[in-house]
């Protein structure tokens, strides 16, 4: 007993024992050497009070959960931090103990002066030769993914470019097209059954009611499409947008109205983005009037509309590719009668309705998803029927990529 | 993309509210052995690493991507809705507080309440803030993270999880024990200590407790409290247990405050 008593004092190692909660309970006269300090001066302080910043927080994330969950732990490099403020380049290895029922852990400083030096003459050729392979990856990798992407570009501008002109027509048929033999429907209509066409039988006074009223309804159908086609024109320029302006200004045009009644929004700070202003307007329009559309019969509509920054991938479509950017997320809430929880993405479809009463033609949220997409934002819709509506806009702050 | 297999998702226990666990900087799901087990009549546990981490498919590792603690947000986010999980009591360690709180105000529905365990807004120091690092303190860690990997696969080997109490847990975790990648787990170190979230505190709209750890050296007291003030409507604990890991060091302090807090 005597002899293992002289072995530790005289270890050519520095030798501490710590209690479960890290504090120093034995250390022997080699690491007290090394720390330039006595046993009295660290026993019971805590083994961080010897290890370097550094250390300490490569002690607490990987050298404590480590030797906890593993039972022991060797060969991990630390640093000591000595009385006067040097330091000592370690090598520690640990095992979990017991000492009279009580969990202690044994550790074991080797200084590694030299071998410091080779391991960090191997580290920094290491690195060197690792960044030339990376970097030389990294280019062919690029190089391959330049050239498949400038493949894929092409195409879709041509899938684009003819969609767009397919847009382009579209918009002449709803201007022209579609409007010139409604115009003659109804002319020849009224030809046909006008005031000055004397007696016409009940029911056929119903059937001319119900195709006048079609002609309406498809008259306003191809206005909405018209809009629809027309709103993404991109001529406008982007600038700097403060969204609350933008809503009380929507709200204004909308009270102008008639239809619009009495209701209240609530804004909170929201932070300036980048946008087209006249379309970001008409989201925020086409929102108020589908909240005012939806509403209950027993409480006046109140909308909030919150946001905060959050940092977004601003890659939305291609896979593997990262790069997180201040966002917008807004959301505009409703009390309004809200709707099934199956419907959230159908809301956004063109001509989509969830109540075939309400006023509307449900051509707004499908153009609110059309305006954020052209801006690279995201729109989603959530509600509890009876509760109302909360629509989330994710836009980013800048439009360019800068 | 199978989100089980990448991010080694363990499902437990026999309640209905889902439980997520996330482990922080270092280690892996197993460093929740001695909480989770104390909820799983309760709740449904969730486990996980995140990818480079632990047990997770270290191919599904993107720099670009998880060069940012929102990369790591959308690793729970991308969890919750492969299992479908709504109103989910989210434990985080650490850096893993921050993830989960952006996660929350990203996807509000799926979350119900926040367990901050050790949380750090901000490691590094600057004018009318103290953090607890500077930045050549970081410098050193990253260096000395460098130098551990010349011995790293003597560190990492797998190991056999000494667990008497549960044997059942042992070949389970043999493999899969805190096997981190060295260049991913140094791309987590930078991403962690060199992040900025406190502007993100108050955008949290959920219930929070907040668990710091007395002496605690990565996040110090004081971090602790500035993160109460910035979240007035958390719960601010200040624990016995003393350094960074209470769930490995004191469980049972640390469980009982978690009980009292959902309850």
């Amino acid at each position: 007993m005597e002899q293992a008593k002289h072995i530790l004092q005289e270890l050519p190692c520095g030798c501490a024992v710590l209690d479960i909660s890290g504090s120093l309970a034995y250390t022997n006269p080699t690491l007290c050497q090394l720390l330039g300090s006595s046993e009295d001066a660290v026993r019971g302080t805590s083994i961080e009070s010897i290890l370097t910043v550094a250390s300490r927080i490569f002690y607490q994330t990987h050298f404590f959960p480590l030797l906890n969950l593993k039972g022991e732990v060797s060969e991990i490099f630390m640093t000591l931090k000595t009385a006067n403020g040097t330091h000592v380049p370690v090598m520690v290895n640990a095992k979990v103990s017991t000492e009279n029922g009580e969990t202690v852990y044994i550790c074991v400083f080797a200084p590694v002066w030299e071998r410091q030096k080779y391991e960090e003459q191997l580290l920094s050729a290491k690195k060197a030769q690792q960044k030339a392979i990376e970097e030389n990856t990294i280019l062919n990798g690029l190089k391959a993914q330049l050239e498949m992407n400038q493949y894929q570009l092409d195409r879709k501008i041509s899938i684009l470019r003819e969609r767009n002109n397919a847009y382009l027509q579209m918009s002449k048929v709803f201007m022209h097209d579609m409007q010139e033999p409604l115009r003659k429907i109804s002319l020849f209509l009224d030809a046909l059954f006008g005031k000055d066409r004397g007696e016409v039988a009940y029911d056929d006074q119903r059937k001319i009611s119900i195709i006048r009223k079609s002609i309406l309804r498809l008259r306003h159908m191809t206005r909405s499409l018209l809009d629809f086609v027309q709103i993404s024109a991109p001529e406008e320029s982007v600038t700097f947008l403060d969204p609350k302006r933008l809503i009380i200004e929507a709200k204004e045009e909308l009270e102008k109205e008639a239809s619009a009644s009495n209701f209240s929004i609530d804004i909170g700070d929201l932070p300036h983005f980048e946008g087209r202003e006249s379309q970001i307007k008409r989201v925020f329009i086409e929102l108020i009037k589908n909240a005012l559309q939806n509403t209950l019969a027993d409480r006046p509509l109140n909308i909030q509309v919150t946001a905060v920054m959050v940092q977004e991938n601003v890659y939305q479509h291609q896979t593997d590719k990262y790069r997180y950017t201040d966002h917008i997320q807004m959301e505009i809430k409703d009390n309004g009668s809200g709707f099934e929880g199956q419907y959230d993405s159908y809301v956004f479809g063109l001509f989509n309705k969830i109540d075939a009463r309400s006023g509307g033609a449900g051509l707004g949220l499908a153009l609110c998803k059309q305006v954020i997409s052209n801006h690279y934002g995201t729109i989603k819709a959530q509600a509890e029927p009876g509760k109302g509506a909360c629509i989330t806009i994710v836009l980013p702050i800048r439009q360019s990529a800068g | 993309m199978d989100i089980y297999k990448r991010n080694n998702v363990t499902i437990l226990g026999q309640g209905v509210q889902p439980m997520i666990f996330a482990h922080g900087f270092g280690c892996g799901q197993q460093m929740w052995r001695y909480i989770w087990p104390a909820f799983e009549k309760t709740h449904k546990i969730v486990l996980f690493d995140y990818v480079g981490s632990g047990g997770s498919d270290n191919t599904a590792y993107n720099p670009e991507r998880y060069g940012n603690l929102n990369g790591y947000a959308q690793d729970v986010l991308d969890i919750c809705n492969a299992l479908d999980l709504r109103d989910c009591v989210f434990v985080g360690h650490s850096v893993s507080s921050v993830i989960g709180l952006l996660a929350s105000v990203k996807e509000p529905e799926r979350f119900d309440s926040l367990v901050m365990v050790g949380p750090s807004a901000r490691y590094i120091d600057e004018a009318g803030y103290f953090g607890g690092f500077s930045q050549a303190d970081i410098e050193e860690l990253l260096d000395t993270m460098d130098k551990n990997y010349i011995g790293w696969a003597n560190f990492l080997g797998p190991a056999i999880m000494k667990n008497d109490e549960r044997p059942e847990l042992a070949g389970e975790l043999t493999d899969s024990f805190c096997s981190t990648d060295p260049i991913i787990a140094r791309q987590f170190a930078q991403a962690t200590f060199l992040s900025d979230n406190r502007t993100d505190l108050a955008n949290v709209k959920h219930r929070a407790l907040i668990l710091q750890c007395s002496n605690d050296l990565i996040a110090p007291v004081e971090v602790g409290e500035y993160i109460h003030k910035q979240m007035p409507e958390s719960v601010y604990r200040l624990m016995q247990a003393t350094g960074h890991c209470p769930h490995l060091s004191a469980p049972d302090e640390t469980v009982r405050l978690i009980r009292e807090f959902l309850s």
